[in-house]
This record gives C-alpha cells, sequence and structure tokens, in this order.
C-alpha cells in the first residue's frame, strides 16, 4: 500500500517535470536558418528557378488565343476559348493565373540573387555565371508580363507582405528598358553555347541572352536593335554556335533534342519531368482525351504550295478537293489532317480519318478534333501511356533568328536578295522546297514582301506557341481574331467551330487580374477593362 | 486490507467528522444551533440490488438539517426535536429522490433506484465533475439514450440534432466520409472542428463504438473550456465511456440492429428524346448549327432512353449492420466492463463489395484498493477497414451524372461504353478499375490512480494516449475498354502507412472542504503534457501487372507520390486549475485557468494564459422566493466570462521553410534538384476568443418542464490566417494573427415530461442561432473568384457569398435594346439573365457585385417526441435548419455545363418565347452560357430544410415473459433514419449538403457541384436483450 502510494506520488511529479520538449520541427525540410550553409542549395535554388521559368501548358495552349488553333473545352488551357471569343476578364484562369506565375517567379529568382553570397563553397566565378542565369530567367519573366499586360510592378528585391498591398506599377518603357540592361549584362557574363560542358546542355547561354533582345526588340519594333542582335549570331560563332537543322520535322524529336538550331529551350526528362500537353492535340486514339488544341483550316490554308504561291494566287494549282498536295512540307510535319499517315506509340503506323463516320478519329466523337485537324509537330513517340512526354520545348530556335533578322531588315525597307538567301531561301531549302519559284528573291513591293515574310514565319512556327504576339505586335489581331474559324470541308461546307471577338479598344492588353486591383489601390486597371 | 479502512481515508469531511471526532462540533457546525442533540435519525440506503450507497444526501425537509451516508450507506442526523410531520429527502447522484414521512420512526432502511436520467443530476466538466445544479457555464449533456437505436455507422451522425448549437453537416456520406461539427457555428477564420477528448484523453469521434458511450458533454462556453486553454475555442465534446458500477452484479447485454440502405437524392436526368430535341435548342440559341437531324431525332425517339448512368453504379439497396456485445458488473472492489462492437456498412455503389467495417473492443476496469486508492484503466480499441474503388468519388459521380440517356453503360455485347463526352465509363471503374482499402486501427488509453492523501485532498495521476496506425492500400487497374478508346490505362499500385502517437501525462491535485456547513469549495490544479507524432510515408508505382499489382518491365516509382518517411510534432505542456466555492447551493462561483505553451509558436510567443470565471444564483432559494419554487419549480441564473484560445494551423509556420525536391528540372535529360521556400512568420501566436455567456436554468413542476437558455457572444482576436496578398509577393504570404470575428448566438432546450393515462410522453426541443461577424480584416476585402465567389469583408459572416443581382429574364429584344448589356459578354438575347447595375455607373461589371448571403446555417433545430405505453415505445427525431443559402455551381445547375453535355428535369422549365416566366434560363451552350452561369443570386438556393431524422419504434418484453427465460430484459424495435424531409430544393441535391469543411475550405468538386454520394435512408430493424 505504502509502496503504491510513494509510486504515485512520484508518478506525478514525474508528469509535472517532464514537460515535452517544444522546439521541434519538421524531418523533411529545412529551414533558411540552415539552408544557404549548405553549399548545394545555390544550385537547388538556381534549379528552382529554371522549373519556374514557363510552364509547358502556356507553351502550347497559346496557339488556342490565336488564329492557328481551336480549344473546345471551357476550362484547359486556363480557359483559353473564352479568351479567344473575348469573353474574359481579370478573373479568368488564364489571365490571373500568368500574372501570378511570374511574380512567383521573380521572387524565387529574387531571393537567389539576395542569398546565394552566403552559399559557402561556391566560387565567385560560378556564383556570378549563377546569378547570370537566375538574371536572365528574371528578365525572361518580365517580358512576359509587360508583353501581356503592358505596366507591371518592376521589382527586383524579395518585398515584404505590406509592400506588396501598395506597389504600382512601372510604364512599361521602364520596365523594358531594365530589361535590356539587365540583358546587356549577362551577355558578357554567361558562357557561349560550346562553352560549357555536355552535361550543362539545357544552360542560359549568352546566344540566349542576345536572342532574347532580339525578340523584345522585335515585339517593340525596334528593328536596327533587332537587326544588331540577330547579326551577332548570325556572322559568328563568337556568341555561339548555331545551325539550321538539316530535317525540319525532326527538330521537335526527342532523338534530336540539342540539336543545332536550339538557343533556348525548357528541359525535360522521361519520366521524370514531363509535360502532358499533347494528349491535348494528338489523334483521338492516341491522346484518348479531349482534343483541345485543334489546327484551324485558316492555318491550313496559310501555307504555300510547293511552287511558292499562296493558294488563292493566280496559278497555284491549288485544288480545294485535294487540298494536301504539292503543298509546304512543312504543313505535313505540322499538322495530321484527314488521310494523314501517322505512327502510333506502340510503333503501327496507320492513317488518320476525320471526315465523319471514318472512324475512331473522325470529327462526330465529341472528343475529337473539332476542325478535322490534330497536331504532329512535337508530338512524341517516346511518351508514356499516359501521354506524359520528356521532349524539350524550344522558346527559341535559330530559324526564329532568321525570320526576325529578314522582317526587320523588310520593315527598314532594305529586303534584297542577298538577306532573302540568308534567310527565307534557307529556310525553304531545308523545309524541301526545290522549285525556283520558292527559292528565289521575289523582288515585291515591301508590304507584299511583309507578307510573305508573315506567312513564312507563320508557317515555320506553327504550333510553337508564337503567333498570337506575332499577331498582336503587328496589330492585326482585331482583323484575324474576329469572326469565324472554320474546321475542314465536310458535305462542301467548310465547318464553322469558332466565332471570335477581338476588341481593338481593350484586348491589345489584357486586364490586370482582379486579384490585384482588389487588393492593391495603386495597381490600375488596363483601359476599358 | 480490511484493518486498513480507517476512517481519515474518506474524503468526504462531513464523514471525517462524524465517525473521528464527537458529533458536538459537526452538529454546531450543520444547525448552527446550540450542542443540544435532541432527536437522532438513523439508517442505510441501499439500491435495489442491495448495495449501499454512499453520499446521499439525507435533509429534512425545508430546513438545513441534513447529512450524508458513508461509503457503507449508513446515516445518521440529528434535528433538534422530534418532527412526526417532517419529511426526510433523500437524494444521491445518479439515483431518483426519495420521500420519507417520519412519523414515529428513527430507523430508516430506504431503497433508492437509479434515476431515469442518470445525467440530470451530474454532469461531466474538464478535469472532472459537476453536479448539475452547481454548473454555472453552457454545457449540453447527452445520455446514452440519445444515441442508442440509431441505425447509424458513427457516433457524429448519432449526435445530429439532440443538442441546441451542436452543428453537424455533411459533405460526404459515403461510408468512412468525416463529418464537419461545429459547436456555436464559426468564430474563426481558420480551423473551428471541437476538441474531443475521451475519458480525460484527447480522441476522435471516428472511431468509437457508439454503444459504449455513457454520457457526452459538450462545454461551449469559455468557464466550461477555458481549463482546456490553447484548443478550446471551438468547444470540446467531453465523451464518458460506460464502465461498471460498483456493487452490480453482471449483466450481459446484446443489441443489434439489421439494416437496409438506399439512395436518396439523384439528379433526374432527361429522357433521351428530350436531350437530343434540347441540346438542337441550346446550339441555335448559341447561334452554332444544329447536331441531330430529324432522322436522327426520330430514331433516338423511337429507340427510348437507357437507364441513367447514376442508377446504373448506385445501387438501389445496400445493407447496414451494428452488433454490441457488453459485459458489466463488479467482483468485490472491481468493477469491469467488456465491450465488442462491429459495424457493416455496404457502400451503395456496385462493384466488388464496398463499404466499412468496424470492430470495437473494450475494457474498463476500475478498482478500489484500500481505502485510500483507486486504480482505472481505459483501453478502446478499434480496427476500421474501408473498402473502396480505386477513383474519386466525386468524378464517378460527375462522370455518370453528366452522360445523357442517349448511351447505355454497356453495349449489347456486354462491353463498357465510351461516351462521346467521356474518356472513361464509371462502372467499369468500379467493377474493373481495382480496389482501395484502408485499416485503420486506433487505441485509446488511460491508465488512471487517484490516492487520497489527507482529508479532501486527493491526488490524481493519468497516463494515457492515442495511438493510430493508417494503411493504404490502392491498386488501380488499367481498364481495357476495346473496342472503345479509353482512358484509364495506366495501372498503379500504392501503399501508405501512417503512424501517429499522442500521449499525454497528467497529474491533478483535488481538494474538496466544506465549513460552517453552508461553505462548500472545491480546488484543482493539475500539470497535463502532451506530444503528437504523425509519421507516414508513401510509395506509389506505375505501370505494375494489371492482374498481380507486382512490379513487371516498365514499372516505374511515381515520384510525386512518393515519399519516404516524413515526421511531424507537435508539444503542449499545460497548467490548469479550478476553484468552485457555493453558498448553500445558492450562490455559485468558479474560477478557471490554463497556462499553455505550444511548440507551434517561436519561444518568445510561446506562452498563454487563459482565465474564466462564472457565477450562479439559485433564485429561487431565495426566501423571497419560495413560494415560487414551491410553486413552479427551481429556477438558476448564470453568467460566465473568459477567454480561450486556438492554435489550430500548421505547424512551424514561425520557420521560414525549405522543400528540396528530385527532378524539378534538368540539364542534358539528368534530373536536377530543386529548392523552394515558404515564407514564415515568427510573431505569431494564438488566436484568442473571449466569450461572455449568460443563461437560465428552470427546472419547473416536479421537474416535467426543464428549461435552458444561453445568450452568448464571442469575439475572437488575433485570428490567424493568410491573409490573400497581391500576387505579385509572388509566395503564399504568411500566416498572421489579423482578423477579429464576433460570433453571437442563443440556444435553448425546453424538455416536458407528461403522462396521459398509460401513455408517457416526453418531449424536447432544441432551438439554437448562432451569426458570425468579420468586424476587422485591416480594412482590406478578400474575393475568392470563381463562379461561385466567396467574399470577406468587415461587417459580413465570413467566406460570405458575392455575386451580381439578378432580375429575371430579358424578355425581347426590345427591352435588349433599353438594358445595359453586361460588359462580360459581347450580346445578350430574350431568356439570358438580366443583372442590376447596383452601382449605377452605366455599366454592368464586376464592380456590381453584392454580399448575397453566406452558407451557415441559421435557426438549428431538433425535435424529439419519445412516448411509452405498457411496452411499446416510440421515439422520433426532427431535425432541421431554419435558413440558410447554398449555391450549388457547375453542372448541379447548369445545363450542358462545360459541354459536358447533360440535362436534367430541372432544366425543362427553361425560358422560351412561350414560356417567359421559366425557372431556368433559355438553355445555351458553350460560351454562350457566359452571361447566364456568372455568380449571382439566380443561383443561389434556399435549403432550409426539416427532416424526419429518425423514428424508433419498440416493445419491451414485460418480466414474467422473460423469467422462464432467465431474460433480464428484451426489447425489439424498428428504426429508420432520413425517413421525410421538408425542403424547397428541388434539383436532386440533399439540402443537408455543405460545401465547407472544417477549416471553412471550399471543396469545389464536391458538394457544391452535386458530386457527391447520395445521402441514404436507413430501414433497420433492432434486438436488445440483456442476461
Amino acid at each position: 500500500m505504502k509502496q503504491i502510494q510513494i509510486f504515485i506520488t512520484i508518478a506525478a511529479w514525474y508528469a509535472v517535470l517532464s514537460c515535452s520538449k517544444l522546439d521541434v520541427g519538421p524531418s523533411y525540410q529545412e529551414s533558411d536558418l540552415t539552408f544557404w550553409n549548405n553549399p548545394a542549395s545555390a544550385s537547388n535554388a538556381l534549379n528552382a528557378c529554371y522549373a519556374g521559368m514557363y510552364p509547358s501548358e502556356y507553351f502550347f495552349f497559346n496557339e488556342d488565343l490565336s488564329d492557328n488553333a481551336f480549344c473546345v473545352s471551357a476550362v484547359n488551357g486556363g480557359q483559353v476559348r473564352n479568351i479567344a471569343q473575348g469573353n474574359y476578364d481579370g478573373t479568368t484562369t488564364r489571365v490571373a493565373g500568368e500574372w501570378a506565375f511570374h511574380f512567383g517567379g521573380i521572387r524565387t529568382c529574387n531571393n537567389l540573387l539576395a542569398n546565394i553570397d552566403k552559399v559557402p563553397g561556391v566560387s565567385a566565378e560560378q556564383k556570378s555565371r549563377m546569378m547570370a542565369e537566375a538574371r536572365f530567367i528574371r528578365a525572361f519573366h518580365y517580358f512576359q508580363l509587360f508583353t501581356w499586360y503592358g505596366d507591371v510592378p518592376l521589382i527586383t528585391s524579395e518585398i515584404g507582405l505590406s509592400e506588396s498591398y501598395t506597389i504600382p506599377r512601372t510604364p512599361k518603357t521602364q520596365v523594358v528598358e531594365f530589361v535590356m540592361n539587365e540583358l546587356d549584362d549577362i551577355q558578357s557574363i554567361l558562357p557561349v553555347n560550346t562553352a560549357y560542358p555536355a552535361s550543362d546542355r539545357g544552360r542560359i547561354t549568352k546566344g540566349a541572352a542576345i536572342a532574347l533582345k532580339a525578340r523584345i526588340q522585335l515585339y517593340e519594333g525596334n528593328w536596327e536593335n533587332v537587326i544588331g542582335n540577330c547579326e551577332l549570331l548570325m556572322n559568328s560563332n563568337a556568341h555561339g554556335t548555331y545551325a539550321l537543322f538539316p530535317d525540319y520535322g525532326g527538330i521537335f524529336t526527342a532523338a534530336n533534342e540539342y540539336n543545332s538550331e536550339v538557343i533556348l529551350d525548357l528541359q525535360y526528362i522521361p519520366v521524370n519531368r514531363t509535360h502532358s500537353e499533347q494528349r491535348f492535340f494528338i489523334p483521338r486514339t492516341e491522346g484518348q482525351l479531349i482534343c483541345g488544341i485543334a489546327p484551324s483550316q485558316e492555318l491550313v490554308d496559310s501555307y504555300i504550295m510547293l511552287n511558292g504561291k499562296a493558294i488563292d494566287e493566280a496559278g497555284s494549282g491549288y485544288d480545294e478537293d485535294n487540298p494536301y498536295t504539292g503543298r509546304d512540307p512543312r504543313l505535313d510535319a505540322t499538322i495530321v489532317y484527314h488521310g494523314s499517315s501517322f505512327t502510333g506509340k506502340n510503333g503501327t503506323t496507320y492513317v488518320v480519318n476525320t471526315l465523319p463516320g471514318t472512324g475512331d478519329n473522325s470529327i462526330d466523337h465529341a472528343d475529337a478534333t473539332t476542325t478535322g485537324y490534330y497536331v504532329r509537330k512535337y508530338y512524341d513517340r517516346t511518351a508514356d501511356a499516359a501521354n506524359n512526354s520528356g521532349l524539350n520545348l524550344i522558346l527559341i530556335r535559330y530559324a526564329d533568328v532568321l525570320l526576325m533578322y529578314a522582317e526587320a531588315v523588310n520593315e527598314l525597307g532594305n529586303m534584297n536578295a542577298d538577306i532573302w538567301n540568308k534567310t527565307i531561301r534557307q529556310l525553304r531549302t531545308r523545309a524541301g522546297f526545290t522549285a525556283a519559284g520558292a527559292l528565289d528573291f521575289p523582288a515585291l513591293s515591301q508590304a507584299s514582301l511583309r507578307e510573305i515574310i508573315r506567312r513564312e514565319r507563320r508557317s515555320e512556327l506553327a504550333m510553337e506557341g508564337t503567333r498570337i504576339f506575332d499577331i498582336r505586335r503587328w496589330r492585326t489581331a482585331e482583323t484575324v481574331l474576329n469572326g469565324t474559324m472554320h474546321g475542314f470541308k465536310v458535305n462542301g461546307a467548310y465547318l464553322e467551330v469558332d466565332r471570335r471577338v477581338f476588341d481593338a479598344s481593350k484586348h491589345y492588353l489584357w486586364p490586370v487580374p482582379q486579384t490585384e486591383v482588389n487588393l492593391n489601390k495603386n495597381i490600375k486597371q488596363n483601359p476599358n477593362w | 486490507m480490511k484493518k486498513k479502512r480507517s476512517p481519515e481515508s474518506s474524503a468526504t469531511v462531513a464523514w471525517y467528522f462524524l465517525k473521528k471526532r464527537t458529533l458536538l462540533p459537526l452538529i454546531m457546525l450543520l444547525s448552527g444551533l446550540p450542542a443540544l442533540a435532541q432527536h437522532t435519525l438513523r439508517g442505510m440506503v441501499t439500491d435495489s440490488l442491495g448495495a449501499p450507497i454512499s453520499g446521499v444526501s439525507v435533509l429534512l425537509k425545508s430546513t438545513t438539517h441534513g447529512t450524508q451516508t458513508s461509503t457503507d450507506g449508513h446515516f445518521t442526523l440529528n434535528i433538534p426535536q422530534p418532527t412526526p410531520n417532517g419529511v426526510l429527502v433523500f437524494s444521491g447522484v445518479g439515483y431518483s429522490r426519495k420521500e420519507i414521512l417520519i412519523g414515529n420512526q428513527t430507523m430508516f432502511n430506504v431503497v433508492l433506484s437509479l434515476a431515469q436520467t442518470t445525467l440530470n443530476d451530474v454532469v461531466v466538466v474538464g478535469y472532472g465533475t459537476q453536479r448539475k445544479a452547481h454548473v454555472t457555464g453552457a454545457v449540453s449533456s447527452i445520455s446514452s439514450d440519445e444515441l442508442e437505436g440509431k441505425a447509424v455507422p458513427n457516433v457524429t451522425q448519432a449526435l445530429q440534432g439532440v443538442a441546441p448549437n451542436l452543428i453537424i453537416q455533411q459533405n460526404a456520406t459515403e461510408p468512412g466520409a468525416a463529418l464537419n461539427v461545429n459547436i456555436r457555428g464559426v468564430g474563426t477564420l481558420g480551423n473551428s472542428s471541437a476538441l474531443v477528448i475521451i475519458d480525460g484523453i484527447p480522441g476522435s469521434l471516428n472511431n468509437l463504438n457508439p454503444n459504449d458511450i455513457d454520457n457526452i458533454s459538450i462545454l461551449k462556453d469559455a468557464a466550461s473550456a477555458a481549463i482546456y486553454g490553447a484548443r478550446a475555442a471551438n468547444g470540446v465534446i467531453l465523451v464518458t465511456t460506460k464502465k461498471g458500477k460498483k456493487g452490480s452484479r453482471q449483466q450481459v447485454n446484446y443489441n443489434g440492429i439489421l439494416g437496409i440502405q438506399s439512395p436518396l437524392y439523384m439528379v433526374k436526368p432527361v429522357s433521351a428524346y428530350e436531350y437530343v430535341v434540347l441540346k438542337n435548342e441550346a446550339l441555335i440559341n448559341s447561334g452554332l448549327p444544329p447536331a441531330y437531324t430529324p432522322e436522327q431525332i426520330r430514331e433516338v425517339y423511337e429507340r427510348g432512353s437507357y437507364t441513367p448512368w447514376l442508377d446504373e453504379i448506385i445501387r438501389k439497396n445496400a445493407s447496414q449492420q451494428n452488433h454490441n456485445l457488453a459485459v458489466s458488473g463488479s467482483s468485490g472492489a472491481t468493477s469491469y466492463l467488456f465491450s465488442g462492437g462491429y459495424v457493416d456498412q455496404r457502400s451503395l455503389y456496385k462493384g466488388s463489395d464496398y463499404g466499412l467495417k468496424r470492430y470495437n473492443l473494450r475494457a474498463n476496469i476500475n478498482s478500489q484498493i484500500g481505502s485510500r486508492l483507486k486504480l482505472g484503466s481505459v483501453l478502446g480499441l478499434s480496427r476500421t477497414a474501408i473498402r473502396e474503388h480505386a477513383y474519386y468519388s466525386e468524378w464517378l459521380i460527375s462522370t455518370a451524372a453528366r452522360i445523357p440517356r442517349l448511351y447505355p453503360i454497356k453495349d449489347s455485347a456486354g462491353s463498357y461504353t465510351i461516351a462521346p463526352t467521356a474518356s472513361n465509363n464509371p462502372l467499369a471503374q468500379l467493377e474493373k478499375g481495382g480496389l482501395r482499402e484502408y485499416q485503420n486501427d486506433n487505441l485509446n488509453f488511460n491508465l488512471n490512480a487517484e490516492l487520497a492523501l489527507v482529508k479532501g485532498l486527493s491526488l490524481k495521476a493519468v497516463y494515457g494516449g492515442d495511438l493510430s496506425k493508417n494503411v493504404l492500400n490502392e491498386f488501380r487497374k488499367s481498364i481495357d475498354y476495346a473496342p472503345y478508346v479509353g482512358s484509364d490505362n495506366q495501372s498503379s499500385y500504392t501503399d501508405g502507412l501512417t503512424n501517429i502517437s499522442l500521449t499525454n501525462l497528467q497529474a491533478m491535485l483535488n481538494y474538496e472542504t466544506r465549513f460552517a456547513d453552508e461553505h462548500r469549495a472545491k480546488a484543482l490544479l493539475g500539470y497535463s503534457t502532451e506530444s503528437y507524432r504523425i509519421s507516414n510515408f508513401q510509395l506509389r508505382k506505375l505501370n505494375v501487372d494489371n492482374n498481380t499489382g507486382l512490379p513487371v518491365t516498365g514499372t516505374t516509382i511515381d515520384e510525386s507520390g512518393s515519399y519516404n518517411r516524413r515526421t511531424d510534432r507537435w508539444a503542449l505542456n499545460s497548467l490548469f486549475g479550478r476553484v468552485n466555492y457555493d453558498f448553500a447551493g445558492k450562490y455559485l462561483v468558479e474560477f478557471n485557468f490554463r497556462l499553455d505553451a505550444s511548440s507551434r509558436f517561436a519561444e518568445d510567443n510561446r506562452q498563454a494564459f487563459f482565465p474564466s470565471i462564472s457565477a450562479g444564483w439559485k433564485i429561487t432559494d431565495e426566501k423571497i422566493f419560495e413560494n415560487i419554487r414551491d410553486k413552479f419549480g427551481d429556477v438558476k441564473l448564470r453568467g460566465s466570462w473568459g477567454q480561450l484560445g486556438n492554435q489550430e494551423i500548421g505547424l512551424y509556420q514561425y520557420l521560414n521553410s525549405w522543400v528540396t525536391n528530385p527532378n524539378v528540372y534538368g540539364f542534358n535529360n539528368q534530373g536536377q534538384a530543386g529548392s523552394s521556400f515558404s515564407v514564415g512568420n515568427r510573431d505569431i501566436r494564438w488566436e484568442t476568443s473571449t466569450m461572455t455567456n449568460i443563461g437560465v436554468d428552470a427546472s419547473l413542476l416536479n421537474n416535467k418542464l426543464t428549461i435552458s437558455y444561453d445568450y452568448f457572444v464571442k469575439n475572437t482576436s488575433g485570428i490567424l490566417l493568410n491573409l490573400p496578398a497581391p500576387n505579385l509577393y509572388g509566395a503564399t504570404p504568411p500566416i498572421q494573427n489579423a482578423g477579429k470575428v464576433k460570433n453571437q448566438g442563443w440556444e435553448i432546450a425546453i424538455s416536458y415530461k407528461a403522462k396521459t393515462g398509460d401513455v408517457a410522453h416526453i418531449i424536447s426541443v432544441n432551438l439554437a442561432d448562432n451569426y458570425n461577424t468579420v468586424t476587422d480584416i485591416k480594412g482590406q476585402t478578400f474575393i475568392t473568384e470563381a463562379d461561385r465567389t466567396f467574399i470577406i469583408r468587415e461587417g459580413f459572416p465570413i467566406n460570405s457569398y458575392y455575386g451580381l443581382q439578378s432580375d429575371g429574364f430579358y424578355q425581347s429584344y426590345d427591352e435588349i435594346s433599353k438594358s445595359i448589356i453586361p460588359s462580360f459578354v459581347n450580346s445578350v438575347q430574350p431568356g439570358d439573365i438580366k443583372y442590376v447595375d447596383r452601382n449605377k455607373d452605366g455599366r454592368i461589371d464586376n464592380n456590381d457585385r453584392y454580399i448575397m448571403g453566406n452558407p451557415f446555417p441559421r435557426y438549428t433545430f431538433g425535435f424529439n417526441y419519445s412516448a411509452t405505453w405498457k411496452g411499446f415505445s416510440l421515439n422520433l427525431l426532427v431535425q432541421g435548419v431554419g435558413k440558410r443559402a447554398l449555391y450549388i455551381r457547375g453542372e448541379g445547375v447548369e445545363a450542358f455545363h462545360n459541354n459536358w453535355d447533360n440535362l436534367y428535369q430541372q432544366h425543362l422549365d427553361r425560358w422560351t418565347p412561350t414560356h417567359p416566366n421559366a425557372s431556368y434560363p433559355r438553355l445555351t451552350i458553350g460560351s454562350a452560357s457566359t452571361n447566364n452561369i456568372v455568380g449571382s443570386d439566380f443561383w443561389l438556393l434556399n435549403a432550409a430544410y426539416a427532416r424526419l431524422k429518425n423514428v424508433q419504434l419498440g416493445y419491451s418484453f414485460n418480466n414474467h415473459i422473460l423469467e422462464k427465460w432467465r431474460i433480464a430484459g428484451l426489447m425489439i424495435y424498428i428504426t429508420g433514419q432520413n425517413l421525410f424531409t421538408i425542403t424547397k430544393m428541388n434539383n436532386g441535391f440533399d439540402p443537408e449538403l455543405n460545401e465547407l469543411n472544417n477549416s471553412l475550405q471550399i471543396s469545389n468538386t464536391h458538394a457544391n457541384s452535386g458530386r457527391v454520394y447520395p445521402n441514404m435512408r436507413v430501414l433497420a430493424a433492432g434486438l436488445n436483450v440483456s442476461f
């Protein structure tokens, strides 16, 4: 009895004295007090910047925003269908999400830039290169932001919570200036593509910084600057070694990743880091999901004939009942049409039929293409059963440098056979054109050449996510994004798949996301939104 | 041992005085009269089995002369002079009060029977018990009778409707799904789950066997809950499990319920013919070419409709059974209860015998060792085994609901079809898609020892815990849809294991004293240390063998679904105490406090103090109200004030943390690890709720009528929330103590007992209201934009519905030409919803939105009627909500939602030029629907309802029949759940649906688009037998 009493008393005292330890942390995380002390943290933090550079969803679904393709679903791609139809505002998923995505990426970069000096065991030279990579990624985010939204807050350090409720938008010109200065600066720090060891393939290069400058100036219409930057890449190997890859279709395959044409690409790895958008654009039998990126008849029609003439030009030889013969070989490399041959992931080759009642890929299946077309470009046969692909996505390739150069020269009225032969002719030769009518300099007016160069740009870069930016900077969106979008011809008439609206008074800028306007009184909305 | 049973060991002061000392001082104390004992009454009080009852109060009626029985049931009462007309009143906790005319007797052998409502007299409170008459806080107590006989698989469902402001809502009813439990509504923007304590140790209601519960106390106000400090702000649910009764003989009790569940509330698609005609109508209305030719329409008409897919995947009925066997009693100084329970609830889904089984075992043992020591143990073991499909219910339901009746679920060859709008077939997923199993084992235990130290002072030590092991095993099979093409073509195999351990060590000193007869005081001082640890790991493999689940060539590990062991911990050290004082049971005062130190906060902000004070006044004990008391009954007024805390936020939120994951990026096709950060805030502290409560308890007309009313105001400040920051901040903003919410409400519970002839009736009604208002969020407004938009704004309830105000339909082009066209569309047509330009700026846009309602239930009620007549008993419970708005979105309301192609019965009442007074706008499809599906009050539904929740009709066999069979009691009954509902909702959804979880998070794919497993009706028969 006594012993029990003593025992209970001791137990009670033990309870009182045995406080639980209160400094407990997770087993699987680091806090920022410990994080920067680890030499691996610099590259781990930089890799996070890379990972947040650009999403594959935007890359592919951008085509639905343009006159190249149509998304039948109201939700896929962040409601791109509604945007294309003019039914959107600052709450639309893509419009709200893209702003958040880039500012998230910017903070990740700013965080690295603010803390990398604390990391031990990394040389000053390495740190400077890593910072240059992060600064490039930050510049790329701003480029996307000001292209869509115009003026955006320019944030170059990690801001506090209270600041985020008050910071205003910076005029676009100042943001452009900041980005160009940054790119000029890091251009001298970054190595050229051939200077990186093979294990670093995919990192930001000097060439990428120059090419991005060219693209920004192209969008801004600063033609001399475009020419200057393109020439850095075209005239010598001092800023990187680039050349057109001989096989147009092969550029976009897993076998030819890191080919000579790639200047800037997003890195994906089979199994471990994949994108899954191809299910939205390849034939239904392979994609097995709703076809959310269906090429338009307008895109198909824009491909020229092998003789160099547009299909509606006199003497083109275009046959509406046999529309896919005698066309630019890039049509076949880019688009799957009724009667196209297609090789499935299991290796069997079959004919894809899209006319009603002609099989599993025909348009009368609700989740099949609505236009009669599927996409071949970027179809990765090595993707897994669920269409998760490890294929890199190219943001800037050398062909684009040639196209930018041709466009800028022509805009200054200086297009000639020499420039033509260095640019358009090279692209067409590579595509497989042989007829003189297609290859030789046409010596037309500046306006006619402009149309040819723009058409060339559309055909060469179709389904690579840039068309929407081109038609907006050309100010042709109000023409090409208004009215009916068509699909292929069924029973004697072209399908009407979508009605689009583009209001030039406001749609050239996206609205600032509603949350930003709601939460920050100093963020003013774009005109007419 | 026997020798040791000396008077010193008694904890009762009165007893001490009586036995050890002379009687004189005691009498002086008791009576306040000179020490002139003139008449002595003696006796013994026993229960119906002859066992002595201690602690029974013996009082000479209308005087202050009284005493208590000793541990052997004896009492001695001295009164000034013989009073043959006097009446002795015997009252003991848990027993019926008895009054005996004294007459000439001096020896009384009194038998007290167990009270009908055992708990009317004693209430379980934090770390102890309290006489109901002395309770000064707001506590609802629920007895086991109120839980029994219901055909429900868990405790939470059995609690629905039984106590005011205990609000139980569901956002899913699939076997094993958790329910939302709120006490007095929602006072925080964060987690509003009540703390659940089982026999003194934190635990979970889900694991309990309802039959094991003796009683439940709901601590609602600060006075009753402050002793649980930092976790009590959302109220506390104290569960006490059954124990063997000291001195009782062994009893074996079996009860079982066998029932059938059938689905309630399923959406009703239109016929195939109606569908094709209306699809054409919608396409034409949307400026698109029609999809069906007249020939095709004719063909569909002649073929008729296939069964709706929802009806194809949901069974008409499924069984449900509960069995429970308990053995209880006592042997010497040890009392015991052993019980075993079994629940088997089959799923309504077709497929591989899905459902839930729960096994419960319990061993509760209490032993008196010697005279000073009590030892006890509580062991509750449960295993919950859930077997379900390998998919997500919301997708099974939504796919099935979205397929028009044009398509059979299986074709004539028996293959699962793929409808054009789908890429899979929910029946195939149920029947061929594999299996997910959970096996959750839980042990809630506690070992306790109580030692009487010196007079009135005892020491109690408790060690307990709640240990869980949850096993997840999912084998998702790839489905071959040939000859169709569908998705679901990747097999996977997932194993997961979660171990949770909560350990809790408590030490408490209790002191009880009584002086000058009328002054009684109790004090408690305690210490508790709690430590929680959860660790889990998961492995998910893709492309496994489709028959065995084993790895084969091509099998890969899904990195995102796999992780090594991750351990999280928290700990809480606390000091708590209570002082009660009462004067003659008339004036009552109580003080509670708790001092908590929590690991969830940075060192400087770790400690917080939560005090409360409450007082009661038994007004009818005052001399001037004696008349009233004698005529009507007792009335007690009470009031309380106190502070409570809420620390339920994510762990380590005060730290900036980094997570490193492999393969976030790659160079040269080699994966690269990447580290991402989340921003922390070192300054965070508890949320503090300051709560004031006033109440009245009345027990009138000889206890026939009891009324209890409470009014409360709860102000919660420093609410921990992630104030939305503009996205340009670039990260999820850290949590901060930023908000203030006021919650106020009232509750009333009335119970009336009556007898008409041989029929005994009990009617009880509870009705409650609570209403929350955001009072301060730094002047900001937070809007969660979606088609169903929520807003948090000062002056309005948390997460109010925000949208445009609708004003009927545009009826003509003429009307349109005179109206403002919303700026979010290019044009509108007659039959589209018209909106009001509330801010009168000549535009209809987002700036015209207003706060149109909120999702919180108000005027929640329960009505219970029971009647007994001879052996028959009837019990019925009506439960409901008097006022609530519900926003259902997506295919829940919208025709052709997002190109998913279905129409339901309610869409037939659409606007057409010849039917202008429709309930649904003109049919449209795709982007042409933009105008109509914008968030507006057009879609806000009235979700008030009253539901006949439970009916039991039983018969108890009388004793002569049973004696032959040596049966102590036998009752058979039939029972039903969810039998009848009155509601204005007519779209195939259950008005009980709730889209918010206990953290007020919105489950977008569940209830608010109607993608939920149907609620069910249960009809059952039960048997209750004891030996």
